[in-house]
């Protein structure tokens, strides 16, 4: 009976935890691409129609004068629709658009403009679909300071570290502190590096009238490097003593 | 005999449960020819939760609706944003036992769609 029973608990937690598996994974690489290139199916066209959210990340070496535009297409239940990221000069450039696409029709990438040395363009997504069975590919990381009352400045903290290979994530960032009258704003670093050896530091500061920064943004980390955390004062000095605030930052890794 | 059986159960459970922390929303408004007052578009969590929230809003040329999307933080302050036909993503903070509204305003020209899709962050 008691054998019974373990066996009943333990196939609970195993059907709760395929319930992830609506989460699909999209991805399609151009690596070191050196000539633009024309329309390019990004994944196998849905069956039925569905919602995406999808991330482009767009880099070239240091040095290289490459003045690109990639270009992503879909058509949804109303039409076909298209957005734009450049690339000119050495920051990488990335963005996260929601999509939905038509059953049966194509989602494409193509780039445009004038080619450097070369060029990476990096597509990831993710699709959401009705529950299934079987497991998602997608991993997850997460750091939360949570009613923190001191900047980490000048310590660093490592939310995750990439497997050997050069990787993609998605990275959800919100900081928030409750409306204080000291003037007293609490920002955040998020510090990683690309393919490139570049590094990337992106910034989202809590407002003191109580309003949360969001970001939410891809990011391309080389092998075997960290992405990683310090909060700070916007007013100077960075140490010291906060106003309690919350920051918690998810990652989607694919 | 059956703890070599519960142990090659419990090998299956610990992958699955490396990425056991995410979880979906989503709440699909089809063929909406009114708009609609604040809407739940997922159950309250019992904890404080992280979402990423994309909200899509597909309409006719001429349309004007715009999707208000609302929730509490952790501290308990009401936020909220709006989407004027397009796109948003949102990294939200939500308070434990309260829910993330949607509702829509302006003029519909014929009907619109408007989908709302996430994830839930869970350690």
């Amino acid at each position: 009976m008691r054998f019974r029973c373990s066996l009943l608990i333990a196939l609970v937690f195993v059907i709760t935890l395929q319930a992830n598996a609506e989460l699909t994974r999209v991805a399609k690489d151009f690596i070191n691409q050196t000539k633009t290139f024309a329309a390019t199916k990004v994944m196998a066209s849905p069956t039925a129609n569905g919602s995406y959210l999808m991330c482009l990340w767009f880099n070239q070496p240091s040095g290289s004068t490459g003045n690109l535009v990639a270009t992503l297409k879909w058509t949804d239940e109303q039409g076909a629709h298209s957005r734009n990221l450049a690339l000119s000069g050495s920051v990488p450039q990335s963005s996260v658009f929601p999509i939905r696409v038509l059953a049966k029709s194509a989602v494409t990438v193509q780039t445009s403009g004038t080619v450097g040395a070369s060029y990476d363009l990096f597509v990831r997504g993710i699709g959401f679909w009705v529950p299934g069975s079987g497991s998602t590919s997608l991993s997850d990381y997460h750091t939360n300071l949570l009613l923190w009352s001191n900047a980490t400045y000048p310590n660093k903290q490592t939310v995750l570290t990439a497997p050997a290979a050069d990787t993609s994530y998605l990275l959800r960032v919100n900081i928030n502190e409750p409306a204080n009258t000291s003037n007293d704003s609490m920002c955040v670093d998020i510090v990683s590096v690309d393919e490139y050896s570049r590094k990337q530091t992106q910034t989202a500061c809590a407002s003191d009238d109580g309003s949360p920064a969001m970001m939410t943004f891809p990011v391309r980390v080389k092998g075997g490097t960290s992405v990683q955390l310090v909060t700070y004062h916007f007013t100077p000095p960075k140490w010291g003593g906060s106003p309690t605030y919350n920051l918690t930052v998810d990652v989607i890794g694919f | 005999m059956r703890r070599t059986f519960l142990a090659v159960i419990l090998l299956f459970i610990l992958p699955a449960a490396a990425t056991a922390s995410l979880t979906e929303v989503r709440q699909d408004f089809l063929q909406q020819t009114a708009t609609f007052s604040a809407t739940p578009v997922m159950a309250a969590p019992a904890a404080d939760g992280s979402y990423l929230i994309s909200v899509y809003l597909d309409q006719p040329v001429g349309g004007t609706v715009g999707a208000t999307i609302a929730w509490t933080d952790e501290n308990g302050a009401a936020r909220q944003y709006q989407v004027l036909g397009g796109t948003g993503v949102f990294a939200v903070r939500l308070m434990a036992g309260t829910t993330l509204t949607v509702a829509t305003s302006g003029t519909v020209e014929g009907s619109y769609n408007l989908f709302i899709d996430g994830m839930g962050f869970w350690n």
